[in-house]
């Protein structure tokens, strides 16, 4: 039996395309199991590179976040199911949301801001946008550079671990998301981060402050 | 002390022309004009204090006029002894040029050998290499913003010490060097006679590929820039833990 789910996801991030082998929504055990044993490797590959103590893998999140990227494109692609029948597609996560949860689940989840602007691309109208957006707003660590509704987000789980915070920070510099960086609760740890550096790493920064 | 100007004479001096020689030692007022006609020098526009010093009273053969209503009274006159001749005056610098020694072709210390030698010097440079020791610089690196360490490359050294190059430079201790070219030098120094550079550098690495890293004032040492590996803390992290002495 072939292997649809793991061959997507590894080709996902080795690769970082997606390529559907089928149309198929649902997978064996044994395939999810592969996906699970390749995303924690992947995870403890990706970890070395994190600051301070990197939390341990959280495999179940890792599943769920590959899950949630391959159903999306699935749905993009081949459609027959109604819009009632999409919240049940792509439940919402239901285990504790701690640092480990959101690095592990962000290995893959991070292609959903790509794969929803594809959505849009295609129908603007669309309610699977806003499925893929509610997760996006619960993961926003995955969702930096996509425009959310930046007030109901919330960052206690964030800041409550410092590897978490310094890589949230890294990101919003890295994607230079203007509407995060101006969050009164980010503002700050992202200056600090540049230093005195901010006018070689991030113009932008400083010229928009200097308009207020 | 200024000048008064309001009760100022005119003073002029006059000097034969074959005793021009002897204007060297005043050559460098450069307030001075001077002109010539067929016999003489003429110089003007002297100071009172140049008027008085005893390098202008040491010149021999010298006139002292003072000019008044177009006449020329000699020095402490009441009789004028001629009319102010009308002269094209040039600055003392423009008038009485210096010229060099030619050079000369019977110089037969070519063979002579210039030891290279690095010297302290004023301007000031840019630090771009840090030298720190793997501890100083791994308390900062491992928790360290990402956007710092992405534009430096580094690497490992004895075991023990860390070179980082790139700007800008991380908030660690160490031992700072600035960049010349492919020189590598110790900050607040650089080569002796800055015309050797270009040889100096052929003469260490002819293949023109490597790094002049300058240890200190006696040593240098020739990095390949394909040893530098990009700073990230995932190279860090593997590069100390397989290095044969823990740290």
């Amino acid at each position: 039996m072939p292997y649809h789910f793991y061959n997507t996801i590894s080709q996902l991030r080795q690769n970082e395309e997606l390529v559907l082998y089928d149309r198929v929504l649902h997978f064996s055990e044994e395939d999810e199991q592969l996906v699970k044993d390749f995303l924690k490797i992947e995870y403890e590959t990706e970890s070395l590179n994190y600051p301070f103590t990197p939390p341990s893998c959280n495999a179940a999140a890792a599943l769920w976040g590959a899950k949630t990227v391959y159903t999306a494109c699935q749905l993009i692609l081949y459609r027959e199911n109604k819009e009632a029948e999409l919240p049940l597609l792509l439940p919402v996560y239901n285990n504790e949301m701690d640092a480990a949860a959101i690095l592990s689940a962000d290995l893959c989840l991070r292609f959903l801001p790509q794969a929803l602007q594809q959505t849009k691309n295609i129908d603007p109208d669309d309610a699977l946008i806003a499925v893929l957006e509610n997760h996006l707003q619960q993961w926003h660590y995955s969702g930096i550079g996509y425009v959310l509704n930046a007030a109901t987000v919330n960052f206690d789980t964030v800041f409550a671990n410092e590897c978490m915070q310094q890589l949230y920070i890294d990101r919003v510099i890295q994607k230079k998301d203007m509407q995060r960086a101006m969050l009164p609760l980010l503002q700050k740890k992202i200056t600090a981060a540049m230093g005195i550096y901010s006018a070689t790493f991030w113009k932008e920064l400083n010229s928009d402050k200097t308009h207020e | 002390m200024a000048e008064d100007t309001s009760n100022h004479l005119v003073y002029w001096m006059q000097l034969d022309l074959v005793h021009k020689d002897y204007l060297a030692q005043i050559r460098h007022w450069d307030n001075l004009k001077i002109a010539a006609d067929e016999q003489s020098i003429w110089v003007k526009d002297f100071t009172t204090s140049q008027l008085e010093s005893i390098v202008l009273k040491s010149i021999p053969f010298t006139h002292l006029y003072y000019c008044k209503d177009n006449l020329l009274f000699p020095k402490s006159s009441l009789l004028p002894v001629g009319k102010q001749p009308a002269f094209l005056w040039t600055p003392i610098e423009r008038a009485l040029p210096v010229t060099l020694q030619g050079f000369n072709h019977n110089f037969f210390g070519i063979q002579q050998q210039q030891a290279l030698r690095l010297a302290p010097i004023e301007e000031e440079q840019k630090v771009t290499v840090l030298l720190a020791t793997v501890q100083d610089a791994g308390n900062y690196i491992l928790n360290a913003p990402s956007i710092r360490l992405q534009q430096l490359k580094w690497i490992f050294i004895n075991n023990k010490d860390a070179l980082i190059i790139g700007e800008p430079v991380l908030p660690v201790n160490g031992r700072s060097y600035w960049q010349k070219g492919r020189f590598i030098f110790p900050v607040g120094y650089a080569f002796e006679f800055t015309v050797l550079e270009k040889i100096a550098a052929q003469q260490i690495d002819s293949t023109g590929t490597h790094l002049i890293w300058w240890i200190d004032e006696a040593s240098y040492c020739l990095l390949h820039p394909d040893v530098l590996q990009p700073l990230s803390i995932a190279s860090w992290r593997q590069t100390i833990s397989n290095s044969p002495h823990k740290i």
